[in-house]
């Protein structure tokens, strides 16, 4: 009995060393795979985070719609900065206990396993507290106008335009996103909706922008086409804008966003745009029954020409324009806006920006196999995908992922380009 | 009619064998290809689900066949938007113009707006639902109304406005009444018009010239505004100006006044061009009903001048202006500002102002507020 229960405990020691080895080993990997936050942006979360706190001060005492909201944008990073340094600081404790030789056995078993969960949990939240200081888009909550064109590959083109629209139509179908086709050009045979000239699809739901933004540059489409009787593959290519929808009126709530007011980013001068309706010719009135309701606008500083003749109503074709014109501008100026950003972003670490000309994704009929050429994702369920399905889900979220990534390195060239700007600026004043 | 060149029948034949015939009614390849495809919908949608029903491809030709013909577009496909409401349009009634419903929008608008500055200026201490609740009903009457397009729109713009709201159509044709009736009950059920439009909207059958028509209807009550679209073509110009398709297909009653009137008629109704039939009568309503504002639609710049020559001879009406067809873009106000100062034309010694771009469309004139109730204040000088 005795040797037994000597055996027992001894097996007991054995076994508990043991532990602790193999956890010392398993921290020892963490902590190179521990995804440390650079510096940079540790330092802009803690600005972040003690402007939230002062905003907050100050909203106790007054309340304001606009500081709300903004305090509201910003409690996002001050939680995750305050449950990434609760845990950072819980480490050093925990690795205490468990180098300490006096601690017993037992505890420090469970000091090993709550570390590595701690391990676990730090790396989650520091990968929230970054993406929690990706500033949001502009756009992120609004709803979207999404614009398909044929580019090279004439009618194969027109073709696989048709086939993207019905997989974005089917996609809202599928995700109870209220699609609306704003304006639809086929191509030379009326008969035919399958050919597109032209296709924009308004998906009238807030955040449909954040959604449909990894769509935006231009699809490839590799295939033997209907049109083609010997057999050949052809390579052609459809672009895809994805433009942020104004709403009709712009209330006050939506800041930047607001478009009747003459200071923001996104007004149009309705002295800058030419509008060409149908004019009767001659009389007019009750001399004729015209029934030509097309609009034609004309942003002439920048020359974009929306005409829209869908609809019969002429006053319904107008507003249609209008809200294309605009969403097209909007785009535009912030994409100008973003281009001036990257220029800066390359001097610092040579991260490009990712232009819209640039080719996003290849559909390749003979190999049934859709590559996503950002995200490097390639999945062999084409027809899944193009039915709007879930593989196409698989496809947009590891674009986001990607997207996100970009933007974490690009907010960190950011703020190194600051902090070497402002430490150049120290180092002056200090000479 | 210009001829249409080969090249383009060629053109037309490539891209659809169903266009060519189109094209004979619209002379543009654009709005036959437009017109193309809403015949195509409408062969689409109103299918018969019998097995001897023809199928729709054969309707769709059968509808390009009548279009070839110079059927009004509207009539085949039985309806024209006109602002938000769709008009239900049938053989026998005026189809709703681009032009009116322009004109229309903008009254509406004048009115609405002037009614909200008059709300934010109320006295203070009044509450704003009870404020437009106190409000007396505005009262709009519109002769000639035909499918009742202009009613209709009128209701659907003001009716989120302003609550108190008593507005009626008459018409002489007994088809128009109905199917001003039914294109009530169309839009209400389609969810353009709200549901209150039942009791404050009606239409009538009268005769405009006949001096008891609207007994108990128009003449012993007062109407603030009266609107009409009245037949406005001369014989002549209806032989030369009107196009195929107008002259053969829509009622010619709702476009050209009646001529036995130029024999029987009155004094005024002698002197004018054959075309003005309906503008003194249209005064002499306005004054016993008592109209604070007035707006005749007109067929041109001449005949608007005509008008306004009436008008200033009744010497009854503060002021007028002249609406050309694009009156009412608010967007492209600042564009025609840009390019030229106000347009204002003299007739008969005063001056009167010209709104909008296009041709002459409309003439306005009001008195005893009536400027004040569309936020206009200007006067005849």
């Amino acid at each position: 009995m005795f040797i037994t229960r000597w055996g027992g405990s001894r097996r007991c020691l054995y076994a508990s060393r043991r532990k602790a080895v193999q956890t010392w080993r398993y921290q020892s990997t963490t902590t190179a795979a521990t995804p440390t936050i650079s510096p940079a942006l540790l330092g802009r979360a803690r600005a972040l985070a003690v402007e939230h706190a002062q905003l907050s001060k100050k909203l106790n005492s007054e309340y304001d719609a606009q500081l709300a909201k903004k305090a509201g944008a910003l409690s996002a990073v001050a939680e995750a900065l305050n449950g990434w340094e609760a845990a950072k600081n819980s480490l050093p404790e925990l690795q205490q206990l468990i180098k300490d030789p006096s601690t017993d056995a037992e505890l420090r078993s469970l000091a090993a396993e709550e570390l590595a969960t701690m391990n676990e949990k730090l790396s989650t939240l520091s990968k929230s507290l970054q993406t929690s200081l990706i500033p949001q888009h502009p756009f992120a909550d609004m709803p979207c106008l999404v614009e398909i064109r044929p580019g090279a590959g004439g009618n194969e083109a027109a073709l696989f335009a048709g086939d993207l629209l019905r997989m974005y139509r089917a996609f809202c179908k599928r995700k109870g996103l209220r699609a609306n086709l704003l304006k639809l050009d086929s191509s030379a045979s009326v008969s035919s909706d399958d050919q597109i000239e032209e296709a924009v699809l308004e998906i009238d739901a807030a955040g449909a922008y954040d959604i449909f933004k990894c769509e935006a540059g231009v699809h490839r489409v590799q295939r033997v086409p209907a049109t083609e009787n010997k057999g050949r593959i052809h390579t052609s290519a459809v672009s895809v804008l994805v433009l942020p929808n104004f709403p009709e009126q712009g209330d006050e709530e939506m800041g930047a966003a607001n478009i009747d007011d003459p200071s923001s980013d996104y007004y149009i001068d309705p002295g800058d745009v030419r509008t060409d309706v149908m004019r009767a010719r001659g009389a007019g009135g009750q001399h004729v029954n015209t029934t030509d309701s097309a609009v034609r606008l004309t942003h002439i500083p920048t020359n974009t020409v929306i005409a829209i003749q869908d609809s019969r109503s002429q006053p319904k074709n107008r507003a249609k324009a209008w809200q294309i014109l605009r969403a097209k501008l909007a785009q535009q100026r912030r994409d100008a806006r973003e281009e001036e950003m990257a220029q800066l972003r390359v001097s610092v670490i040579g991260v490009a920006r990712m232009g819209r000309g640039d080719k996003v994704r290849t559909y390749n009929w003979g190999q049934q196999r859709v590559t996503d050429h950002r995200s490097g994702i390639t999945l062999h369920h084409l027809d899944g995908i193009l039915e709007g399905g879930e593989s196409l889900d698989h496809v947009m979220s590891s674009v986001k992922e990607w997207l996100n990534t970009r933007d974490i390195e690009s907010l960190i060239a950011d703020e190194e380009a600051e902090r070497a700007k402002s430490e150049g600026v120290a180092g002056k004043t200090h000479q | 009619m210009p001829r249409l060149s080969t090249s383009i029948l060629r053109h037309a034949r490539h891209q659809h064998p169903l266009l060519p015939l189109l094209l004979r009614a619209c002379h543009d390849l654009d709005s036959a290809r437009n017109e193309l495809r809403w015949l195509r919908k409408h062969a689409l949608k109103t299918g018969d689900s019998k097995s001897s029903a023809p199928t729709w491809q054969q309707r769709f030709h059968r509808l390009c066949l009548e279009r070839a013909k110079g059927v009004p577009l509207q009539y085949i496909l039985g309806t024209q938007p006109f602002g938000d409401l769709e008009i239900l349009c049938k053989p026998g009634v005026l189809i709703p113009r681009p032009e009116t419903e322009s004109i229309t929008t903008y009254l509406a608008s004048l009115i609405s707006s002037a009614f909200t500055l008059k709300l934010s200026q109320r006295a203070k201490g009044i509450d704003e639902s009870q404020w437009v609740a106190d409000q007396k009903p505005l009262r709009i009457l519109d002769l000639c109304t035909g499918t009742g397009c202009i009613p209709l729109l009128m209701h659907a713009i003001l009716s989120p406005r302003i609550q108190n709201l008593r507005i009626a159509g008459a018409d002489i044709s007994p088809t128009s009444v109905s199917l001003a009736n039914e294109n009530l009950k169309h839009n209400i059920k389609g969810g353009s018009l709200q549901e209150k439009a039942n009791e404050q909207l009606s239409f009538y059958h009268a005769d405009v010239f006949s001096d008891d028509h609207c007994a108990g209807r128009a003449n012993h009550t007062v109407w603030d505004i009266l609107v009409s679209n009245p037949p406005y073509i001369s014989p002549s110009a209806f032989n030369k100006t009107t196009s195929r398709s107008v002259r053969n297909y829509e009622p010619k009653e709702a476009l050209v006044p009646p001529q036995n009137l130029l024999e029987t008629g009155e004094e005024s109704i002698r002197s004018t061009d054959t075309g003005d039939t309906f503008y003194p009568r249209l005064l002499h309503i306005a004054q016993q009903v008592h109209a604070k504002v007035l707006l005749m639609e007109v067929a041109d710049i001449a005949q608007a001048t005509r008008v306004v020559e009436l008008v200033l001879g009744t010497r009854r009406w503060e002021a007028c202006q002249i609406w050309r067809d694009w009156s009412g873009a608010r967007k492209e106000k600042r564009k025609r500002k840009r390019k030229r100062k106000r347009e204002v034309i003299l007739i008969n010694g005063s001056i009167t102002r010209v709104m909008g771009e296009g041709n002459g469309r409309a003439v306005l004139v009001w008195r005893d507020g009536g400027g004040k109730m569309l936020g206009l204040s200007e006067r005849c000088r």
